[in-house]
This record gives C-alpha cells, structure tokens and sequence, in this order.
C-alpha cells in the first residue's frame, strides 16, 4: 500500500488548492489595499506560507480600480517615471494622469512594489505572482474569471457615502443643527 | 570515484582514459599530473581484469566463513524464543529446495541415502490455522462498530505474501531460508513466516504463539489507515445502503466550498446532510470525486475508523486481553446496522 | 584538485614529488586547500589567495548562522500571525497573553502546531479569547461574548 492514500490525496490538493478572492477597490486607499492584496498574492494568510521553499499564493480579483483613493494631495504629487531607454527618454507622469489613461496601473505598480524586490528568491517569483492578479476597472467581470472566486477580502477602510448617494427623504430626516434665517439668500 | 571506473569501462584506450578521467580528477583541464598517471594505470588494469568480468550473484553459505547453525542460534536469540535447532532448520527449509537436492543426487547417480525429506509444508500450515482466526478476533475485539467485510479485508492484507514477506525480511529471515532460488521470492518469505509461527505452537504453545503475533504480525497495522486497507469500492452506493439498512431513505450531498471552478487545479468540498446534519465531507478536484470522498468520510465516522478512534494496543497491554471472547462473526455490510437503538442521535452532527 | 583526506595523505604513495623543506607544511597547505573546492578561479588552487578567501567565507558563514536565527522567527511569527487571523485574534495578543495563562509555548511550536493540529490551535486562541473578555482590557474585549466551552475560575 502507498503512503499517498485517496484521503491523503484529496486532502493534499485542499491544503494546497490555490484560493480566488474577490477585493472591491472603491473607495479604497491604494497603498493600504496594496499591502493587503499582496500578501493574500503571496499567501501570507496561510499558516503554511513559506519564504521561499514553497508557493502557496492565492488569485485576487479587484474590481472598481477606477474609484481607488489616495491620501490627501496624493494624485497630485507622487510622480511615476518612465524611460525610453534613449538618451533624454526619461519622462514623469503625475498619479492623476497615469490614472486617467489607465485606471488598473496605479494599483498595480503599488501591488508590485509590496510583493517584494530585494531578495532574489522574490525577485524569481515575483512575475508568476503578479499572473495572478486580475484587475478590473468596474464591476464588470467576465464569467469565466467569475466563477472562480471563493471568497473575499475585506476592505481596508468604510465606504463612505456621498451626498448624492442619499435619498431626498433622507436629507430632509437627517437633523439640522441650525435653519437658515429667514433673510438668509442662497446663493 | 563510481564516476571514474565508468569512464574506464568505456575508454578505448589509456591515452583516451587518461583525457576523460582527468576532468573529474582536477574539476579544470589545467593539466596532467604525473602522480595521477600511475593510480589510473593500476585502476585502468583492474577494471580489465577484475570489474569488467560479469560475476555471478553468490549465495552467503559459499563464503568459507559462514556458519549456519550459529546464524540459527544468533536468529532465535534477535527474537529472544527459544526453537530447537532442529524445529529451526525445518522452518526454513522450503519444498523446493528438497526437490534440488533430491534431482542433484540423481544426476551425479548417488546411491539414495535417507533423504532429509522435511520441509516446512505441514508447519505453515499449523501457522495459518493459528494466524486466521487470532487476527480476526484481535481486529474484532479494537474494532466493535465495523462490518465483517472490513476485519476479513484487514486480516488478507495482514496475511498476503508481500506483507509477511516484508516482515519475514525485517526479521531476518532472508538469508536463512534454503530454497533452489538466491534470493527467495515473497511467497517463500511468507511461507517461513507462517512455519514459525506453527513451530512456536508445536514447542511453545498457543498463549505464547499470540504473543508472538501480537509483536510481530499485528504491529503491522499500527499507524496504518484501516479505510484505505479495506479499500471499499463505490462508497456513496454503500453509504446509500448502509443508511437504508438504519431506516433512514435520504441523504442530501450539498456543495460547501469551491475554488477555482474553471482552472486545473479547480477544488471543491462536498458535504453529505442526513436530517440537516452534516454527517461527513470531502474535497477533491472534481464534484465526483469530491462526493465520493464525502462518503467514503461518512462512513468512516460511522465505523468509527477515524486516525483518533482506532487505538490498538500491542505489547503488555495486549498480553492478557481475552480475544476469545470476541471470535463471534460481525454482520455483513448490507445488514449491517449502528450500536445505538436511537440511530438519529449518533449521526451526529460534526462541528 | 583531488585532497586527499590526512589518513591517506600519511600514506601517500613514494612517487609523489616532495617539497623542500619539511613535509609539514606541504599537508598544512593541502588540509586548508581542501576546504576550497567551491571557490572560484585561483581562490582554489592558489595558497594565498585560497586562505584570504576561506577565512573570509567563514565570517560571512559566521553571519549567516546569526541571520538563520532571525528569519525563521520571522517565518514562525508570519504563520501565526496568519493562524491568528483565521480565528479573528490580533497577534499581538495571542502572543502576550498566552504565556500569562502559564502556556509556555515557542513561536516555532505554535507555528507548527497551527499547521499539523489546527484544533489544537484553536484551542488556544478560544483560550485568549476567554482571558480578553474576562480582564476586559480595552472596548472591543468587553464587548465580546465569551467563547463557549473554555472553563475559567469565576465559573467554578
């Protein structure tokens, strides 16, 4: 008789099933969310995650990578470069723009800086790592990619709720501090 | 080094030698040194007469040193049982190996001598006889909520060839045994294992014998898991049988978790539900065989064959249970029913 | 380069060309060539070179060892961090609060254990749980139910 019996068998491929989780982006700060993506990438929510002998990662789909956030004056300031590989061929593309061309890459080139870079042993895993990403600027997933996922991940901040969100019959309840006076002209 | 005599085998010459063997020697071609030469000469020559002839597997009994009635002796004491010398060699003494002698005296036209005709036929089997019922009812008395089907599954794996072959070969065995082959194949193994046990019954008696397979035969299982040695084809048709048996006619197999569903290494568990209650689950890479596995886990808790509920004892604990009292045969599989009068309440529920 | 070990180098054979000088230095130099196989280029082959070169690949060694220590702790503290998460537990609690209730576990056996006996682990993270809601320590632990089955003295 074989060591690797049928339970053992079967028991092998669910401790080392590779898992989909589901991460909607909206509303989500993109570097807090990066961290979180990549260790469920890397399988760090595992007990039997390893460094380097074994790699136990999980596929994350993020959805609405349109309505990512970033802190304060973020989209503003924080450059990303590019280089032709030409003399002078260096250009810097603030947030915002790189956003609006492509509204996947700014989550992604974050995803890519926290799965890691300095030890080799990263450096060799990281490309099969970041397959298995799938972003997605809306909601819409193909269904194919759809039926796969198990779970999901949980979001690193409220949603919050804009003012357009909100009913009429909502605002009217919410409780007002003060009226307007009655002379009082809006604008 | 193993890599060196290769190259020697297949070198032409020794000049050729001398090229191939010095990239192992020096690991860089910056080279030839004078003091590898003259060892690769004698090498080289060696290889030629000596490694490059085929030699013929050699039985242990040509060698000059070796002595069979001290190898006897040392056997019965690794065991610590005392056989009679005599009792031993019948023991290993297998039918074909009177056959040989029998034809090599007729061929060199000797006049036919009292033959030692004995061999160890009749004492495998006194073994077996002893072997059969003991195992079971051993099996019977640590396993109370199977099937029969699964003790006689567990006492054929216990009795096949390879297994007592693999035991006879631990113990030692392999070299003492006298058959017309060098190496005994695994139903000679087997057959010398069973002859001792029935040379133990002859000399020592059958409270003694059980100890005997009790330390040697039955330790076997231990750690083992008695569900795969049992081997039950088709687990969810028995498990339907086996509920209905128990007067219970539905249960319900419902997917709990999957992943993954359109890849290779899609994985999905299935749960099996009597009475809303989860009665057992499996994975696997498909819903088939997922559901199979949740079965075959189903009845698993049923036998109570789980790692945590099958506890044998071997050794001093064992010694002085009465097996005797648990000879009586189990139901079959399809009338098998659960202990407990209230059946509903030991499917329990697991957590 | 073949070494031989120091048993057979005392009988090597007449035919090997002698140095000058005594013998001694000659088996000096070989023992330590023989611990440089690996190296590469003239580090090998070379006395100089090879010497300056081993003795430098025993400090980094020397550091490694030290290093050894702090990664696998590290590896140990990720999976329990990830057991913890399972079972909702920071980890930062699990770890404190453990040794208080005289469960004097390493992070390597915990760790082990989250992966071979997880209702083992289980176990033990129920137990903290239990200890948080008991000392209610901050809001959220006096908030929390208590997990059922975990026995503590105000019970007794």
């Amino acid at each position: 008789m074989s060591n690797l019996t049928k339970f053992r068998r079967t028991q092998q491929w669910l401790t080392f099933a590779r898992l989909w989780y589901l991460y909607d982006a909206t509303y989500q700060d993109v570097f807090d969310s990066a961290i979180v993506i990549a260790q469920y990438l890397r399988g760090m929510n595992k007990p039997i995650y390893d460094h380097v002998r074994q790699d136990v990662g999980n596929h994350v789909v993020v959805i609405n990578t349109s309505k990512v956030s970033m802190p304060v004056d973020e989209w503003k300031w924080r450059m990303y470069s590019h280089h032709s590989r030409y003399g002078g061929g260096q250009t810097w593309a603030a947030a915002h723009e790189l956003h609006s061309k492509d509204p996947t890459i700014v989550l992604y080139k974050a995803v890519y800086k926290e799965v890691g870079s300095a030890p080799r042993a990263v450096n060799l895993i990281r490309s099969p790592t970041m397959a298995r990403l799938h972003l997605f600027p809306d909601a819409c997933i193909p269904p194919e990619i759809k039926a796969n996922i198990c779970d999901q991940i949980r979001q690193v901040q409220p949603v919050l709720k804009s003012l357009k969100d909100y009913s009429e019959e909502e605002v009217e309840k919410f409780p007002k501090i003060v009226d307007y006076p009655e002379d009082y002209v809006v604008k | 080094m193993a890599t060196i005599l290769r190259n020697v085998n297949a070198a032409k010459n020794i000049r050729d030698l001398l090229k191939k063997s010095i990239e192992h020697c020096t690991r860089s071609e910056r080279g030839l040194k004078r003091w590898q030469v003259d060892t690769l000469r004698v090498m080289y020559w060696r290889a030629q007469s000596y490694d490059a002839i085929p030699h013929p597997e050699r039985h242990r009994r040509e060698w000059q040193n070796w002595n069979y009635k001290s190898e006897l002796f040392a056997f019965s004491q690794r065991l610590s049982e005392k056989f009679s010398e005599e009792m031993l060699r019948v023991c290993f003494t297998d039918k074909s190996y009177v056959e040989k002698e029998d034809e090599q005296r007729k061929e060199l036209g000797m006049p036919e001598i009292e033959l030692r005709t004995e061999n160890n036929s009749e004492l495998a089997a006194i073994g077996t006889n002893k072997l059969t019922p003991f195992i079971k009812s051993y099996l019977r008395y640590f396993l109370k909520n199977v099937p029969e089907e699964c003790i006689s599954a567990v006492h054929n794996y216990l009795m096949s060839d390879t297994v007592l072959a693999d035991i006879a070969s631990k113990i030692g065995c392999t070299q003492l045994i006298l058959c017309n082959a060098i190496n005994p194949s695994d139903e000679v193994k087997a057959q010398v294992l069973r002859a001792l046990i029935g040379a133990l019954m002859k000399e020592k008696g059958e409270k003694h014998t059980e100890k005997f397979i009790i330390d040697f035969i039955l330790t076997y299982i231990n750690d083992q898991d008695i569900m795969e040695v049992w081997n039950l084809p088709q687990a969810e048709i028995a498990l339907s049988n086996v509920l209905k048996n128990n007067g219970i006619t539905e249960y319900e197999p419902r997917l709990l978790r999957e992943s993954g569903r359109n890849t290779i290494y899609a994985c999905f568990m299935v749960g099996m539900y009597v009475d809303k209650k989860l009665i057992g689950f499996g994975s696997g890479e498909t819903v088939s065989i997922a559901r199979e596995m949740a079965a075959y886990d189903a009845l698993r808790r049923m036998f109570k064959l789980t790692p945590a509920s099958t506890l044998f004892k071997f050794g001093k604990d064992a010694y002085n249970i009465d097996f005797g009292s648990s000879s009586q045969e189990y139901s079959l599989l399809n009338e098998w029913k659960l202990l407990d009068l209230d059946r509903k309440h030991q499917l329990k529920s697991i957590s | 380069m073949v070494q031989l070990t120091q048993v057979l180098c005392k009988y090597m054979p007449k035919w090997v060309p002698r140095f000058r000088g005594s013998n001694k230095s000659f088996m000096r130099k070989q023992h330590l060539l023989s611990l440089c196989g690996h190296l590469y280029g003239r580090k090998r082959n070379c006395f100089r070179i090879a010497r300056r070169a081993l003795y430098r690949t025993f400090e980094i060694s020397q550091d490694k060892r030290r290093e050894k220590k702090v990664f696998f702790r590290d590896l140990f503290t990720q999976r329990i961090n990830s057991a913890c998460a399972e079972h909702d537990l920071q980890y930062k609690y699990f770890i404190t609060i453990l040794p208080q209730l005289n469960v004097e576990l390493d992070r390597k056996i915990l760790s082990s254990l989250a992966i071979w006996e997880p209702r083992t682990f289980k176990s033990l993270v129920e137990l903290v749980k239990a200890k948080r809601c008991e000392e209610g320590i901050d809001e959220a632990a006096r908030n929390a139910t208590p997990p059922a089955g975990v026995i503590t003295r105000g019970m007794l």
